[in-house]
C-alpha cells in the first residue's frame, strides 16, 4: 500500500518559506539598524545588560511578533485554513484554538521580556516578582485549558518538543558547565540558564510543529 | 507506518471535516495522518478501523 504524500504542496511550502525568510531578513535588517542607532545615542550606557537579557529579550519579541502574525492571520477563516493545510475554511473550534494560541505565545514573550526590562528600570523587587507570578499563573491556566481542548497530536507535539528541549539544553548546559569547570567560561545565572532552556524549546517546538504538519 | 486515510475518504466522499468529527479529532490531525505525518495511537487506530469498517491492518502497513 503505497503512502499518499502531498508532492503537489512542496513548490508553496517552499515559496512560502522562502517568503518568510525574506521578511525576516527584512525585520532583521530593519531591528539591527534601529538598534545600533539607539546604541550609539548612548541610551544603554551604564545600564546592567547581560548577554541573556538580550537573547530573552530577542526570544520575546520574535514570540510576540509570531503571535500578532498568527491573530492576524486567525481574521481570515480561508488564509487560516490554508496555513493550517486545511480544506476550505478555518471553523469557529479552529479559529478559536488558533487565538487562544497566539495569546499563550504573546504571554510567553511579554513574561520573558519583563525580567530584564524591569531590572532596567529600577522596579522595587517584590511587585515585580508578584506581577511576574501573577502572569505565570495565568499563562499556567491557559496553558491547561488549551491542553485539555486539543486532541493527541498537539499533545504528542507538546511532549516531543518538551523531550527534544531537554536532549537540547542539557547539551548545550553540559558543554557550558565542562567550560565553566575548567575555567575557560565565566559562571552562568539561573536566569542564563533559564534563557537558554526557553530559546531551545522555540527552536524544538517549530521544528516538531513542522515535522507534524502543524506549522 | 504508511496508510490507506486518504484513498478510503476520498472512495467515501467524506470531507476532512466529516472524518475528523466521526473520529473526535482535530482537522489538523487527520491531515496529518493522511500526509503520513502523524502515526495514531492504538486507540485512535482502532476507532479509524470501526469508522471506515474494516481492520487495523488493511489500513495500517509497516513502511519506512
Amino acid at each position: 500500500m503505497a503512502r499518499v504524500a502531498p508532492f503537489s504542496s512542496r513548490p508553496r511550502k517552499a515559496g512560502k518559506i522562502l517568503g518568510l525568510l525574506l521578511v525576516g531578513i527584512c525585520l532583521g535588517v530593519a531591528g539591527y539598524l534601529v538598534g545600533e542607532r539607539v546604541a550609539a545615542s548612548g541610551a544603554f550606557d551604564g545600564l546592567p545588560v547581560r548577554w541573556a537579557d538580550l537573547l530573552a529579550v530577542f526570544v520575546g519579541m520574535i514570540m510576540v511578533v509570531a503571535a500578532v502574525a498568527t491573530s492576524l492571520i486567525s481574521l481570515s477563516p480561508a488564509l487560516l485554513a490554508r496555513t493550517l493545510n486545511l480544506e476550505g475554511q478555518a471553523g469557529p473550534d479552529e479559529i478559536r484554538d488558533t487565538r487562544l494560541q497566539a495569546l499563550i505565545l504573546a504571554l510567553s514573550g511579554v513574561i520573558v521580556m519583563l525580567p530584564p526590562l524591569l531590572a532596567m528600570v529600577d522596579v522595587a523587587a517584590a511587585p515585580a516578582l508578584a506581577l511576574l507570578g501573577l502572569l505565570l499563573a495565568a499563562h499556567t491556566a491557559l496553558n491547561l485549558t488549551l491542553y485539555r481542548r486539543v486532541d493527541e497530536l498537539f499533545r504528542r507535539a507538546v511532549v516531543e518538543a518538551g523531550a527534544l528541549t531537554f536532549w537540547l539544553g542539557q547539551g548545550v548546559l553540559f558543554l557550558w558547565a565542562v567550560a565553566e569547570r575548567l575555567g575557560v567560561a565565566p559562571a552562568l545565572t539561573g536566569w542564563d540558564i533559564y534563557v537558554v532552556l526557553l530559546t531551545a524549546y522555540l527552536i524544538a517546538s517549530v521544528g516538531v510543529a513542522a515535522r507534524r504538519g502543524l506549522a | 507506518m504508511n496508510n490507506r486515510l486518504k484513498v478510503l475518504r476520498a472512495e467515501r466522499n467524506w470531507s476532512q471535516a466529516h472524518l475528523a468529527e466521526a473520529l473526535g479529532v482535530s482537522r489538523q490531525t487527520v491531515n496529518a495522518l493522511e500526509t503520513g505525518r502523524y502515526d495514531p495511537s492504538l486507540p485512535l487506530a482502532f476507532k479509524i478501523a470501526r469508522v471506515f469498517g474494516q481492520p487495523i491492518e488493511s489500513i495500517f502497513s509497516e513502511g519506512d
